[in-house]
């Protein structure tokens, strides 16, 4: 079936997609928004450890659904592929339904450093390692920056991150309060002389946009709000996308690929609504899908102008495929640190991001969101007492309450070789080749993510903390939840996907929206740096639309 | 649960209501998925995970077994033949090197045997298609998952686990 033409079709309504839908609607552009999840409500997921966005062993409950996706992921050198299924370890999902990842996300709301947007020229070149300078600086992007922390809300107090690069104004909301926990650990790092600070978050500490304030309750990273105080694009940025009236969000349809006609432009996209095919013909597109699914969808663009994929004439698409190399460390205390609030994870310290002797780049500490029971039993501090048995046992019993975590997402340097391809053997249930995964990290990370996991280790030494354990990354493949990298902004055309206003170099009205777009992923949570950039982008493509060169 | 509960062979546990109804349940769900020897290795396997003391129960007691009752015929079902072969290969295994069927063997006998597992020193013809230490590796990811879940997936009967971690009143 095909349907009227629209201006613009956005494929994927997450942290990225939810935001060019509102500013391209609210620009009188008519857009269509296409997800391939649900509209979810906060009952239909609930407060289920076992099928949370974290630990989701039974399933996740924010998707994708192990009936109908599959994926090939590979280890080792020759990659040895597995089938793997949504609710295994590995298959690297960030979420699908309305909202994407911020439905069910940790909401740390954080601006890269001025140094992350220059990586290269902070550090030079790295062996092995396809790591580079973004096309755009700290200061080009501040502005939208700022438009993202006024539009989604996040919580926080400006000026009192030392190492953060200039801001023009403050955040919408104070900062959340320390928990015990936070007290406790900000007050080590002081005695340490380090800097620590109220974690930025996208969660409302008071009434802002007519969402309500946090009620602190144990179940935040993972799971939907209940309150709406955490700040999903589903509650934010889309609903005001739908009320201006040009924007129409269509859930659970499945992009299959981006069409184009014979001069090489893209004529629309070819979807799936249930098993039917549905061609919705568009001006301009727009990939949103996240860092795995977005060059998944463009590797599947195949046509005789495009035989490799869309934009992929350089064999640049699903390549750099970035995460964090998570490193650091956890303790046990003699004192009492758990008090049942939620998000738990509230400061961090930024300290050890850069300038740090003998490693390259580094990481934002910060301690760790509340680890529900299941997830402790599998990942608590347990150096000495084994994994199961009467001890294990024990040691849950005696340390639930009494343990704390200083944790960091290491930024990682992009590998070349670490990759998403479409397999043409293994199709999912509508018949799509699936995400094939591989790749490596980089052995710098490890470097890196040892260093910061002794300097977590010195800060809870200093709190009192005992039976300390480090955390190292592995490295095997990359992505996870802050996946990134795989469709690179650039100025040159040979080493990049897309231009640095998310334009792929190939396509004139073809353009990535997401955290593919990362040259390099930071040492931070990746989604508030995702959404300025879509804020940057899409002011870009609005300019462009109304010089027509769309239509 | 599903199912009407059923006086079973084994109803004669129920000495406290909680271990009652932890039988009960098994024997209702028995015939669909765990025989009665494999229920009983199970039940053997989720004490020796997480074993029971005198405070709080153990893995069976706590609903370990139900749980993958349950979870084993819906989002786990791709565990089932690690199950319907582990459990008998476990008990094998206990033959071989301890001279006794594994719920026959004392706690600490189970305990022992079970580090031999996971420290890969188990590994014999009983093994064919998967290691004993991958057997137990995922037994013991799901007894976690069991006692320390959400009671409604089958396991942590009355939220026992959360009682003895002191977290009922946070955790609804
Ligand atoms: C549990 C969890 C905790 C996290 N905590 C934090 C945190 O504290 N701070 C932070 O900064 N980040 C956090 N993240 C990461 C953050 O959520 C992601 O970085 C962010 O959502 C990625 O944005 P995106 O726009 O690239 O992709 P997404 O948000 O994943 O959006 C992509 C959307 O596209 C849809 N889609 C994909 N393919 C198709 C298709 N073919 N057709 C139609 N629709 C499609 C997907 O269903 C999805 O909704 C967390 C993530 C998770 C899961
Ligand atoms: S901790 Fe606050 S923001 Fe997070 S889910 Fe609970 S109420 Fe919502």
């Amino acid at each position: 079936m095909k349907l009227p033409k629209t201006d613009a079709v956005i494929v994927g309504a997450g942290a990225a997609g939810g935001v060019v839908a509102y500013e391209l609607a609210k620009a009188g552009l008519h857009v269509v928004l296409l997800e391939r999840g649900p509209r979810l409500e906060f009952s239909d997921t609930g407060h289920d450890e076992l099928r949370s966005q974290r630990t989701w062993v039974l399933g996740s409950a924010f998707g994708p659904d192990d009936e109908r996706h599959i994926r090939l992921i590979g280890s080792g050198d020759p990659p040895v592929f597995r089938r793997t299924l949504p609710s295994d370890s590995g298959y690297n999902h960030v979420a699908a339904c309305v909202g994407g990842g911020t439905k069910s996300y940790g909401a740390m709301a954080w601006r890269f450093l001025p140094q992350d947007f220059q990586m290269r020229s902070t550090y030079g070149t790295v062996e092995g390692s396809t790591l580079e300078d973004w096309p755009i600086r700290y200061e080009e992007l501040e502005p939208y920056y700022e438009k993202a922390e006024w539009e989604i809300g996040v919580s926080g107090d400006a000026g009192s991150n030392h190492f953060e690069g200039p801001r023009k104004k403050g955040y919408p909301t104070p900062a959340l309060p320390f928990n015990k926990e936070a007290r406790f650990l900000a007050d080590a790092a002081k005695r340490r002389g380090l800097h620590p600070f109220p974690i930025p978050m996208a969660i409302n500490s008071e009434l802002y946009a007519e969402r309500p304030c946090c009620i602190a309750c144990p179940h935040c990273v993972g799971f939907a709000c209940e309150v709406h105080a955490k700040s999903s694009t589903a509650d934010t940025v889309i609903p005001r996308a739908e009320k201006t009236g040009n924007c129409e969000l269509r859930t659970e349809c499945v992009a299959k690929e981006v069409l184009t006609d014979a001069r090489g432009r893209a004529t629309g996209v070819a979807y799936f609504q249930g098993r039917e095919l549905i061609e919705q013909p568009a001006d301009v597109v727009i990939v949103s899908c996240s860092a795995t699914e977005s060059p998944r969808l463009l590797l599947n663009s195949k046509s005789k102008l495009f035989p490799q994929g869309l934009g992929n004439r350089n064999d640049w698409v699903g390549r750099n495929l970035q995460g964090h190399a998570y490193s650091g460390a956890a303790a046990v205390f003699d004192e009492e640190l758990f008090d049942g609030t939620g998000p738990a994870a509230r400061v961090a310290l930024c300290d050890y991001s850069h300038g740090n002797q003998g490693v390259v780049g580094g990481a934002m500490l910060a301690n760790e969101f509340i680890r529900l029971p299941y997830l402790f039993s599998q990942r608590g501090p347990t150096p000495t007492v084994g994994r199961w048995g009467a001890a294990h046992k024990e040691f849950m019993r005696s340390y639930y309450k009494r343990s704390a975590g200083l944790k960091g997402p290491v930024q990682e340097m992009p590998v070349f070789a670490s990759r998403v391809e479409v397999d043409d053997s293994l199709k999912d249930y509508w018949g799509i080749p699936v995400a094939k995964i591989s790749g490596h990290r980089h052995p710098q990370d490890r470097e890196t993510g040892r260093f910061l996991a002794e300097r977590a280790a010195e800060i809870l030494k200093e709190a009192g903390g005992r039976d300390i354990s480090l955390s190292l990354p592995g490295l095997g493949v990359s992505g996870g939840q802050h996946q990134a990298g795989t469709c690179r902004m650039g100025d040159d055309p040979k080493t990049s996907v897309t231009t640095k206003h998310g334009k792929l170099h190939d396509v004139d009205n073809v353009f990535v929206i997401d955290g593919s777009l990362h040259v390099t992923n930071g040492g931070f949570n990746p989604s508030l740096t995702i959404q300025a950039l879509a804020f940057w982008c899409s002011e870009y493509l609005v300019r462009e639309w109304k010089g027509t060169r769309f239509r | 649960m599903d199912g009407k509960p059923k006086i079973t062979r084994r109803g004669f546990v129920a000495a406290s209501a909680l271990a009652g109804a932890a039988a009960e349940t098994l024997g209702a769900q028995q015939a669909e998925f765990f025989s009665a020897d494999n229920a009983k290795l199970a039940a053997a396997l989720a004490d020796t995970i997480i074993p029971p003391d005198d405070e709080w129960p153990g893995g069976a007691e706590a609903g370990v077994v139900s749980y993958l009752e349950k979870q084993l015929r819906g989002p786990l079902s791709r565990f089932a033949p690690l199950y319907l072969i582990g459990l008998p290969a476990l008990d094998a295994t206990a033959l071989r090197l301890a001279g006794k069927s594994f719920p026959d063997l004392s706690p600490d006998e189970r305990t022992a045997l079970l580090q031999q597992f996971e420290k890969g020193e188990a590994e014999g013809p009983e093994w064919p298609d998967f290691s004993a230490q991958t057997f137990l590796a995922r037994a013991v990811e799901h007894a976690m998952q069991g006692f320390y879940g959400a009671p409604h997936h089958g396991g942590n009967r009355g939220g026992v686990s959360w009682r003895m971690l002191g977290i009922m009143d946070v955790m609804h």
